[in-house]
């Protein structure tokens, strides 16, 4: 039989055993723990994508969609009450001086006194009076709309002359002028009025008519280049700006474009443009992903900075408020705390605010 | 049996006071397993501004495990400073072990010129607070570019004096016949120290290794001067900073904390116990 010490001790022993083996579990439970946790803890951070600071200048072009509308216009009327024998032209095809218009019918044509030879003389003599004017006071918008009215005058007087010829010719009335038919109510068979059935006819080349912002149009001065773009591409034509308009009730602008790239456009058709700008020398400027909103007016940027933890050093998305001072579609040029080290958080897998630790999408 | 007549009054005192001594350990149990708002009405009073007093139910309404997962599996941070425990205090104990049991022969063993003179000597070194060697520590460290490494904590506990008066008692204990007839046989002074010395004075190196470890893994002041770098914190210095807002964190840390030190004493009481008869350690 065994001593009651040798009992005891074996008891101690046994205790000890069984303590030394929990012992050996703990450090065990703690090491896989330790992995999980940390495994845990790496899924829970957000995972960002970073951009840098840049200096430089903003891509200020504006762009949109506009019309193509018709430029000045004048009605064309006929000066006899005669029938029509034919009509050669549509609204919204375009004209070249000297194409046939339309065809009176000169059948019972009897003859009559030529007064519109005379008519042009007077109009021609006007413009010329008009353009001597314009000469000595080239600033004078009275001046400039003198010439405008005398040109119109003359194209209106060779018009009428141009349908005595016809009369005497075959009937057929010949354009004086080029431009796009916008109406016309003369039809074959049908007798036109004196004085008031004829052509609408858009002289010159058509306009682009856009409609813009505010804001962007601020940045739009006349004489500016417009870039004519279809299916994204740019077009050989370009235009420039002739007149902006004041702003309206939506807080739009009118833009009127104009030039030699508005030839052989169908007025009324939608028409991609652009009109490129370039901003003022920027010391700041951020990918736009970067730029956050706060309440109302106020900006922020996510500065990820290296914070020393318990866990080693890690990184911290740190908070920055900005001014903004503009943007383009990539970047905006902002005031603030900021350097060209700093790596800024452009785009993240989760919400984040001030103070939160994160891991980069890909770790540099 | 004779029952003697204060027996039970002395058992009631004694019981009493054992749960005196119990009740904070009950505490860190029952807090680690009580709701948040509990805790805060718990504990608002001190750690608030309210500056009233706490107060603490026996056990909590409702038990909770949220604290324990949010530590174990969403606290990365508290395994850091967990294996930073474990890497300053195990090689410092091993450390202890392997340069004080040789002097700690030699004193108890050898005869020589200066013994007791040098024996005083680790005694004063061992009576010293830390408090005391910190400034010529540190700039020997700062000396050694060991500051903010975990050296700094491990080579000073190395050569500690503490455990070599420990493991001095021991052998001093081994019987000189039994020493004399091995050297008479033929043994070395080597063969003496591991096939006698060591097996023979086992407790006292156990309980030398075992008071080392709970020294180490309580030693706040240490990491605070020597290390700089938050991934170095050892636990010790971890658990004071939670706060009333993770409050239940800070129970379940504490607990966790308590238990290597809890299994190992288990493990060793036995030695433990001789260990501070030996050093006349009441505490």
């Amino acid at each position: 039989m065994m001593s009651e010490e040798k009992q005891t001790e074996a008891k101690e022993r046994t205790f000890s055993r069984k303590v030394g083996r929990v012992l050996i579990w703990f450090f065990a439970v703690m090491l896989l723990l330790t992995f999980l946790s940390r495994a845990a803890s790496d899924a829970l951070k957000a995972k960002v994508s970073v951009g840098y600071t840049s200096t430089g200048s903003l891509d200020l072009s504006v762009n949109g969609t506009g019309k193509w509308a018709s430029g000045e216009s004048l009605f064309f009327t006929t000066y006899f009450t005669r029938r029509i024998a034919k009509v050669f032209v549509k609204p919204g095809e375009s004209v070249q001086e000297g194409d046939p218009l339309f065809a009176y019918d000169v059948s019972t044509v009897t003859g009559g006194k030529d007064v519109s030879k005379q008519k042009v003389a007077a109009a021609e003599r006007a413009l010329e009076k008009a353009k001597t004017l314009l000469k000595e006071q080239p600033d004078s918008a009275y001046a400039a709309s003198t010439v405008e009215n005398a040109e119109q005058s003359l194209l209106l007087a060779r018009f009428t002359y141009e349908q005595y010829v016809a009369l005497q010719n075959g009937g057929v009335v010949r354009a004086p002028f080029s431009g796009t038919v916008i109406a016309c109510d003369l039809a074959a068979g049908k007798a036109s009025v004196s004085g008031t059935s004829g052509l609408e006819v858009a002289l010159g080349t058509p306009q682009l008519t856009m409609q813009i912002p505010k804001k962007e149009a601020e940045r739009i001065t006349i004489g500016d280049e417009i870039t004519l773009l279809r299916d994204g591409k740019q077009e050989d034509q370009t235009l420039s700006v002739r007149s902006i308009s004041a702003l309206d009730a939506n807080d739009t602008v009118t833009v009127i474009g104009g030039g030699n790239g508005g030839t052989e456009r169908e007025i009324g058709a939608s028409q991609d443009w652009k009109i490129r700008k370039k901003s003022g020398q920027y010391d700041t400027c951020v990918p736009l992903e970067a730029l956050r909103q706060g309440g109302g007016d106020t900006y922020y940027v996510f500065v990820i900075r290296e914070k020393s933890t318990i866990l080693g050093t890690e990184l911290m998305a740190v908070q920055v408020d900005v001014n903004l001072l503009a943007h383009d579609d990539k970047r905006a040029a902002v005031d603030g705390e900021l350097t060209s080290e700093d790596r800024l958080v452009t785009a993240c897998s989760k919400e984040i605010v001030d103070g939160d630790l994160v891991v980069l999408q890909n770790a540099e | 049996m004779k029952i003697k007549r204060w027996q039970p009054a002395s058992f009631v005192v004694l019981f009493l006071l054992a749960l005196l001594v119990w009740s904070p350990l009950w505490m860190l149990i029952t807090g680690a397993l009580t709701p948040t708002d509990e805790l805060d009405r718990h504990l608002s009073g001190v750690l608030g501004a309210s500056g009233e007093l706490a107060s603490w139910s026996v056990l909590p309404n409702r038990i909770t495990f949220k604290h324990v997962v949010e530590l174990l599996l969403d606290t990365p941070a508290f395994f850091r400073v967990f294996w930073n425990s474990c890497i300053q205090v195990f090689p410092a104990v091993a450390g202890q072990i392997l340069v004080g049991a040789p002097a700690a022969w030699a004193l108890s063993q050898l005869r020589f010129r200066g013994r007791n003179a040098l024996f005083r000597l680790y005694i004063v070194l061992m009576i010293l607070p830390f408090q005391v060697t910190m400034a010529s520590s540190y700039i020997v460290l700062n000396r050694l570019d060991l500051i903010d490494t975990p050296l700094a904590i491990i080579l000073p506990a190395m050569f500690s004096a503490f455990p070599v008066f420990i493991m001095t008692k021991f052998f001093g204990g081994i019987p000189r016949e039994m020493l004399e007839a091995a050297r008479m046989d033929g043994a070395s002074e080597w063969s003496l120290f591991f096939r006698i010395g060591l097996p023979l004075g086992l407790p006292g190196v156990l309980s030398a290794a075992l008071l080392g470890f709970v020294e180490g893994w309580n030693a706040v002041e240490q990491p605070i001067t020597f290390l700089k770098t938050a991934s170095l914190t050892p636990l010790s210095v971890f658990l004071p900073a939670t706060t009333v807002s993770n409050a239940g964190i800070s129970f379940v840390s504490a607990v966790v904390t308590l238990l290597p030190a809890v299994l190992i004493f288990l493990l060793g009481q036995q030695y433990l116990e001789q260990g501070i008869l030996a050093s006349g350690i009441k505490e």
